[in-house]
């Protein structure tokens, strides 16, 4: 079949534009690239906390995260989120499974953006072939999990809609929220493969993760049995995790000054909803495929936790996209549906 | 006369070939049984063998099974081997253990498995006896899984109190066994299970519902129309006339397309698509214009969603 040069040239453009699209236009958090040359790997590790900047993409597209190990010593480890081997508790498979995968069948919008339009959100009544009140009942508290995937007055759509305005008012996509969270998954999967210190035999015990500028402290573990998704999807649930990182003294002075009003009790409530995270990895993997962060639970993965945890945005900067009112926000469930 | 020969020498070899083969199978039912007893976490590696061995290997595994020198976990394992291999010869020595009150009471639940199926009658009364002896709900339920090949009214009884009485998985299995023994009575128990707030019942008998041969549909559009019906059984009606074609489901769908409950117009919009276009057009066509939002909205994506088939 012959082809003319111009119009395979303009094939080539558009494949190329195609391809920049669907990899470039779902983050709106860029990470810092950089040449990194002869860097250390755990079990390698240095003595003194190397001068770069973590999380950090190598020029062959690997995302780097610097851990901090036991006796203040520090190691770089590959933390790159991407589609794997599957992963299925049932078929005692542990790959990364489909981290980046998005449902562009019900989704178009998130799979190409990273974001949902409402006029998306509007018209969807049907999430991997099940119903959207199916997979609401499913959800709600003693459905298919005890605690639930939303709260008693929530439903599927309305959640997706309430965390899809947070995010965008943020100026952020779902997978830039997706990203740390499998950072950390992806770390804490593989760093047993690597902590023993080939020369000495040591164990490297994991302290934190340096995570821009942030000591990221986390802690997870399993559970017997797994919990199944409410979505037609593979993704099930059997980790407990916990994420939390200290306030800086600048962001308790933000919040003293700006929730002054609240009393001692709902202050503290605040501060641990802003830094503290306690979720399953079932989440991180709904984040990034539907928007979806679960709804007023106690697994839920609150966007504006993230951001801050994890030094995407500021105080400053998650108060403003709360209508400056972060109180209200934690304390309200989503109860408005997109119709 | 050199075929004969031939025959004679294979009739003449065969019996002691099978000896030693039988012995054979012997040593190595009774290796693997000495294996189990004394097996951790890895007693399927001894399990499996055993269970292809079959018959063969059930005396040695009901001395096991039966003596109480033994551990507990010692004596389990050997009972989950035999459980499996389904053997009459099973049977007697299990029911020796289940109606013996001294007998450790994780173990007499666990010889359960092994008797599902086999002729009861013998000791229906029995059965029943220790039903009514037994507090855990597990194991009751255990016990009534045997009624059905005793006697089949009492396992009626037995399953109705659990059903009654537990919910979960408890109360789903029950419901499930009251329509497998009286299936005139299904649509009956499915109404009464749709109407529970019990997620794991209710979703049985909606689906249930869904597949039912012995569908009645005016006995679900009558509790639809029950007033002050909670919303969750009337989204599980609309759920179920949305999966069946019958002349009561587009005009029960298009009235619950115009209900303020979000759920439920929700899945009748869902249900919708599913049937004839022609049918259905007109009407979203006519809803277009409804002051309601929701119902203007969910019109235009159901006209959407046929054209775009």
């Amino acid at each position: 079949m012959y082809i003319p040069k111009q119009r395979f040239i303009l094939l080539i453009l558009i494949f190329v534009f195609v391809l920049m699209g669907c990899s470039q236009d779902r983050y709106k958090f860029d990470l810092p690239k950089a040449n990194l040359d002869s860097l250390r790997f755990a079990p390698d590790h240095y003595s003194n906390k190397p001068e770069i900047v973590s999380p950090v993409v190598t020029k062959t597209n690997r995302e780097l995260v610097l851990l901090e190990l036991n006796n203040c010593r520090y190691t770089w480890i590959d933390a790159t989120v991407e589609n794997g081997e599957p992963f299925d508790y049932k078929r005692k498979l542990y790959g990364k499974g489909n981290q980046l995968q998005a449902d562009k069948e019900d989704f178009p919008g998130l799979a190409q953006y990273g974001l949902h339009t409402e006029k998306e959100l509007l018209n969807t009544k049907v999430i991997t072939g099940r119903s959207v009140s199916q997979i609401t009942i499913d959800g709600r508290p003693w459905g298919s999990s005890g605690v639930g995937f939303m709260a008693e007055d929530e439903t599927i759509m309305s959640v997706i809609l309430g965390d899809n305005r947070t995010v965008k008012n943020m100026g952020l996509t779902h997978p830039d929220i997706a990203r740390p969270l499998f950072h950390l998954w992806n770390i804490n999967r593989d760093f047993e493969k690597v902590r023993i210190d080939s020369v000495t035999g040591e164990q490297l015990e994991r302290v934190a993760l340096v995570y821009n500028g942030y000591r990221i402290l986390s802690k997870i573990t399993g559970s017997r049995g797994w919990q199944e998704s409410i979505f037609n999807d593979e993704i099930l649930g059997t980790g407990h995790i916990e994420i939390w990182r200290e306030l800086k003294p600048e962001e308790l002075d933000f919040l003293s000054v700006h929730y002054a009003h609240l009393s001692k009790e709902k202050f503290e409530e605040l501060k641990k909803s802003l830094f503290y995270i306690q979720t399953g990895e079932m989440v991180f993997f709904y984040i990034n495929r539907y928007g979806f962060y679960e709804g007023h639970t106690e697994y839920r993965v609150d966007p504006i936790s993230v951001a801050l945890v994890f030094g995407l945005r500021s105080i400053e900067e998650v108060h403003k996209a709360c209508d400056e009112n972060l109180h209200h926000y934690f304390t309200t469930h989503f109860t408005k549906n997109p119709e | 006369m050199k075929y004969l020969r031939i025959v004679i020498l294979m009739v003449c070899l065969i019996g002691p070939v099978c000896e030693a083969f039988t012995q054979d199978q012997q040593t190595t039912v009774d290796s693997l049984v000495n294996l189990l007893k004394s097996a951790g976490r890895e007693w399927n590696e001894y399990a499996k063998p055993l269970i292809s061995i079959g018959e063969p290997a059930v005396p040695a595994l009901i001395e096991v099974a039966e003596d109480r020198q033994l551990s507990q976990w010692q004596r389990r394992i050997a009972i989950m081997t035999l459980n499996d291999i389904r053997s009459e010869q099973w049977v007697n020595p299990a029911l020796s253990i289940l109606f013996d009150r001294t007998q450790d009471p994780e173990l007499r639940n666990h010889v359960t498995a092994g008797l599902k199926g086999f002729d009861l009658t013998e000791v229906s009364e029995d059965l029943w006896q220790v039903y009514h002896e037994a507090n855990s709900t597990f194991y009751k339920l255990n016990l009534a899984g045997l009624l059905p090949t005793a006697d089949t009214a009492l396992a009626y009884q037995a399953f109705k109190a659990l059903y009654n009485s537990s919910d979960g998985y408890v109360r789903k299995s029950a419901l499930l066994n009251l329509v497998r023994l009286r299936s005139n009575e299904s649509t009956a128990w499915f109404l009464d299970g749709l109407q529970l707030d019990d997620w794991m019942t209710a979703n049985l008998a909606m689906d249930s519902l869904v597949t039912s041969q012995y569908f009645v549909a005016e006995k679900l559009l009558s509790l639809y129309n029950q007033p002050d019906l909670m919303e969750g059984v009337r989204w599980r009606i609309v759920y179920v006339f949305g999966h069946r074609d019958e002349s009561e489901s587009i005009p029960l769908l298009l009235e619950a397309f115009k209900e303020e409950s979000w759920l439920v117009h929700t899945e009748a919009a869902v249900g919708l698509c599913r049937f004839d276009p022609e049918r259905v057009l007109p009407e979203m066509n006519a809803m277009k214009k409804d002051p309601r939002p929701y119902v203007q909205q969910n019109s235009k994506w159901v006209i959407g969603e046929m054209k775009s088939r």
